[in-house]
């Protein structure tokens, strides 16, 4: 600590913070909350929004400062709650409001906006300035999510995401004064900007101007319960939330702030966590000699297919994208029957993989989204499987084991059902997923290792 | 007895200003020259003593400025010359600009040799168009009489340069660090300080901003010495100000003063500045410092014009704009089109300045269309309190000021347009036209 330290005050607490600590950074030190709207955790202060103004008394200047970018000097006295601070805010508020499409009901964001906390906090219960308010349409042309303008406060947590963290750079505000928009540049729509819908966005986003299509839909914040997993989509082993309503999951949310804490992508965000309605794997299946489709079976004769297949020149091959326990249970599997054990990524992997084998067993662990191959719906560049996997039929025994049938399970003579991400617990990076529901049939994989 | 200086304009039209002879003739490159002899200590105290005070509208002191600038150890530093001159009623820097590059380029290159830059920039209005053609020609005379490049004066390692920063309309620009953003390419809105722009300004290196005039002023102290400097005004406010007299008054127009030396009064009235009131109305108020600055009265006439002395009447020197208006004009109507400049130049970025400026021009329409209400002007003050006190620039600051000085001094003008009633008659409400 060769660092000269600073002494000041907050609402009467002695501080001491090293040179260049925001007021706000010291008042969390010493468990003082002071009220933030553009405040980003990670990122350099915006200082836009000016609801963080505390009073400063003492020191070189006297007055309201910005708690986010205002540093600490010595023998400052801060007061984060003063009369004057609490009109100030209330005056932030009440602009806010003012220029806000205040229908609360009908959004998205209601029970959980920062502004409608605040206005409840402070007391600003009705909007005092009639006059004019911005006004756009809503603009839902991202596949994920839609962008509300009537509802945007400009704090510009969007946009600095977008740029600072994603490094993306897609919206960002245009015109000025009270004609301000944040959006995509030159009024184009979302659908022609470079976005990958990796919805970080979204998640900063204070009030309900940025909100996920099924978030409008199919729920609002206080019917959810939150189950904090682990994405393990990839190496990045996003620590997640899942939010369940009514038996499903309607929401995967990072846990905590974008980049600082977790920066989940696109497909992790709005595809991975779904477990699809039709087309759920919930029984063993084989397929009939006689017509070639696949139809429910018992698990004796679908594991004994199984097992009688794999020996000599077969092979396991499992899906990279589960828990460690799972790679295990396959690599355990593959043991037993003495064939090799292979991992992979994406549908073209596996075809590599595969090769030269003659019997397989596959575990398709990400296959419940259904945002696989050939849905390559062009714009929203989240990664799309477009691997044909036909070549697989040339093998004389496939056996899948997934939560979902997809055009892997057409090549398949047996499948095995399995959770889908939102219905495992176990490991990942050595971090923990956590289920948030209980999976519709028994697990295929740990039944056929019981099996052997 | 008041009387127009003749320091900072002394011979401008009267020769070619982009030529460096005809410059040297009337005494110019002698402060850089001197400059050249002084250790930067010694440069550095002579500003100090000089009180000059910046002349772009803050009226910071230069010495502090540039001392705190020279102590920062990083590397390199820049120097950048406010010529924006955006404010409206004010059109001094263009004088000198025009008439008197070669002083401005000196000035900014006393700048560099004692802050240690060999980059300097000058953002001029695109407004200048033909400003900006003779002062890329004054550069060149300089580059040619090796005032500028490399080696200059033959003085090993003395390198600077300056290029021209064409600014393209908005009146935020003028704000500093905006007009760093601006000359980097990106947005036009200020930063958000700290980190200050001595330390992280122009490509996140020390920068120094400086006035047109400020830079102008530094050929006087260091020519003519400190002492002199500042006995050409008082202490406090040092060397002579460029007043822009325009509005209804009889000689518009630009004017040297020694700062302290003369009234308000005599500013407008005295034969040698403004001569009065045309048509033989009578002076209703003048606006100083643009926009962005008070309001004074008949009765602060005998206010003289230093910063102290206007500061302790609630006036400013501002930019040096003196826009007077007479009798018909009414206080709220012309609070209203002040504020309607405010709504128009907002960056946006900051809420109060936002939405609060254009709260406040409804609140001031509402008023002069004869939809007034009980209250109104007791609104108006607390909307133009917490903006000022909320904004995050200056624009957003001191777009309270006009109104300020309104509500005390003419506070039932207001009130009795909460009744429908316009005192003057001339706003919308009463002349049936307008807004
Ligand atoms: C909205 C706004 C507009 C400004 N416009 C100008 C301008 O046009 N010219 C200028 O010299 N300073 C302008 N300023 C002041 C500058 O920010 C800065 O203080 C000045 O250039 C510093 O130079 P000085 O210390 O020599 O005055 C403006 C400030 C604000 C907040
Ligand atoms: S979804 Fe991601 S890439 Fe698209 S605008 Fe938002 S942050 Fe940028
Ligand atoms: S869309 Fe949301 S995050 Fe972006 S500026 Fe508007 S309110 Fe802020
Ligand atoms: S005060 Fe006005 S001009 Fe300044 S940053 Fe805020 S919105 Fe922009
Ligand atoms: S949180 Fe500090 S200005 Fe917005």
């Amino acid at each position: 600590m060769s660092e000269k330290m600073i002494h000041l005050t907050i609402d009467g607490v002695a501080v001491e913070v090293p040179p260049e600590t925001t007021v706000l950074a010291a008042a969390e030190q010493v468990g003082i909350t002071i009220p933030t709207l553009c405040y980003l955790k990670g990122l350099a202060p915006d200082g836009s929004c000016r609801f963080c103004v505390v009073e400063i008394l003492g020191g070189r200047k006297a007055g309201l400062f910005t708690a986010c970018s205002e540093h600490c000097a010595e023998g400052m006295e801060v007061f984060t709650r003063s009369e004057k601070v609490v009109e100030a805010r209330k005056f932030v508020l009440e602009l806010l409001l003012s220029n806000h499409d205040n229908n609360c009901f009908s959004c998205p964001q209601n029970g959980a906006c920062k502004l409608q906390d605040y206005c409840l906090e402070y007391g600003v219960m009705e909007n005092v300035f009639a006059g004019r308010r911005q006004d756009a349409p809503v603009d839902d042309t991202n596949p994920y999510f839609d962008y509300d303008p009537k509802k945007c406060i400009m704090c510009r947590r969007c946009q600095r995401t977008c740029e600072q963290i994603t490094g993306k750079n897609i919206i960002s505000l245009t015109n000025r004064g009270f004609a301000t928009k944040m959006g995509i540049p030159y009024d184009h729509l979302w659908r022609s900007s470079n976005c990958g819908s990796c919805g970080n966005c979204v998640e900063v986003c204070p009030v309900g101007a940025l909100a996920s299509k099924s978030n409008k839909k199919n729920y609002r914040a206080w019917e959810v319960t939150p189950t904090a997993t682990t994405c393990p989509l990839c190496e990045n082993a996003c620590a997640v939330e899942l939010l369940v309503k009514g038996g499903k999951v309607v929401e995967l949310r990072a846990a905590g702030v974008p980049g600082a804490d977790s920066l989940p992508c696109g497909r992790g965000h709005y595809t991975y966590w779904k477990t699809l309605d039709a087309g759920r794997v919930t029984a063993p299946m084989v397929k009939d000699p006689s017509t070639g489709v696949l139809k429910e079976t018992t698990w004796e004769e679908a594991l004994a297919a199984v097992a009688e297949h794999l020996k000599n020149n077969a092979a396991v091959l499992t899906s990279r994208s589960t828990t460690d326990e799972e790679i295990a249970c396959t690599e355990q599997i593959a043991g037993a029957a003495g064939v090799r054990h292979g991992v992979f990524g994406g549908y073209g992997e596996l075809l590599r993989a595969a090769h030269g084998a003659d019997a397989l067993l596959i575990y398709d662990a990400d296959a419940a989204s259904g945002c696989r191959s050939g849905q390559n719906c062009s714009y929203c560049q989240i990664y799309c499987d477009t691997v044909d996997v036909s070549a697989l039929n040339e093998t004389n025994f496939v056996a899948v084991a997934t939560p979902a049938l997809t055009e892997l399970t057409a090549v398949a003579d047996v499948v095995l059902p399995m959770p889908a991400f939102s219905e495992k617990d176990g490991t990942f990076r050595g971090k923990s997923l956590h289920a948030a529901l209980s999976a519709p049939a028994e697990d295929g994989l740990a039944a056929l290792l019981k099996r052997l | 007895m008041a009387k127009t200086m003749d320091v900072l304009l002394k011979g401008a039209g009267t020769f070619d200003g982009t030529d460096v002879a005809a410059y040297k003739a009337q005494g110019g490159y002698q402060a850089l020259e001197r400059v050249l002899g002084m250790s930067d200590q010694a440069v550095l105290d002579e500003l100090l003593k000089a009180e000059l005070r910046g002349r772009g509208g803050a009226a910071y002191p230069a010495g502090r400025k540039w001392s705190q600038m020279y102590k920062i150890p990083i590397t390199p530093k820049y120097i950048v010359c406010n010529a924006d001159e955006g404010e409206p009623g004010t059109f001094k820097d263009r004088e000198l600009l025009r008439d008197m590059p070669l002083k401005v380029i000196e000035g900014m290159t006393i700048a560099g040799r004692v802050l240690h830059s060999a980059r300097g920039f000058i953002y001029i209005r695109g407004e200048y168009r033909a400003i900006q053609r003779v002062f890329q020609k004054a550069i060149d005379n300089a580059v040619k009489a090796g005032y500028l490049g490399k080696n200059i004066c033959g003085v090993e390692g003395f390198d600077y340069t300056i290029t021209i920063i064409s600014g393209a309309g908005a009146y935020v620009c003028g704000e500093n660090s905006a007009l760093l953003n601006s000359i980097e390419g990106r947005a036009g809105r200020p930063r958000i300080k700290p980190p200050h722009l001595a330390e992280v300004g122009l490509y996140k290196k020390p920068t120094l901003v400086n006035n047109v005039e400020s830079y102008a002023d530094l050929t006087v102290i260091y020519t003519q010495g400190a002492d002199a400097f500042l006995e050409l005004g008082v202490p406090g406010s040092g060397g002579t100000k460029l007043v822009c007299l325009s509005g209804n008054v009889k000689n518009r127009g630009v004017y040297e003063v020694g700062l302290g030396k003369v009234t308000l009064r005599e500013l407008i009235f005295d034969p040698a500045f403004g001569g009065g009131i045309p048509d033989g109305k009578e002076l209703s108020f003048y606006h100083l410092g643009g926009q962005s600055g008070p309001i004074g009265f008949p009765e602060q006439l005998d206010t003289v014009y230093d910063h102290d002395s206007l500061w302790d009447a609630g006036l400013s020197v501002g930019s040096g704009a003196v826009v007077v208006a007479d009798g018909d004009v009414c206080i709220v109507d012309y609070c209203r089109k002040v504020m309607e400049f405010f709504v128009h130049e907002s960056c946006g970025k900051c809420t109060p300045c936002r939405i609060g400026t254009m709260r406040v021009l409804e609140l001031l329409t509402d008023l002069c269309e004869g939809r007034g209400r009980p209250g109104d002007t007791d609104r108006l003050e607390r909307a133009i309190t917490q903006i000022s006190a909320l904004s995050a620039c200056g624009l957003g600051q001191s777009a309270n000021k006009a109104i300020r000085s309104c509500l005390a001094h003419r506070r039932e003008d207001f009130l009795a347009h909460e009744q429908g009633k316009c005192p003057a008659g001339s706003c919308a409400m009463k002349g049936g036209e307008g807004a």
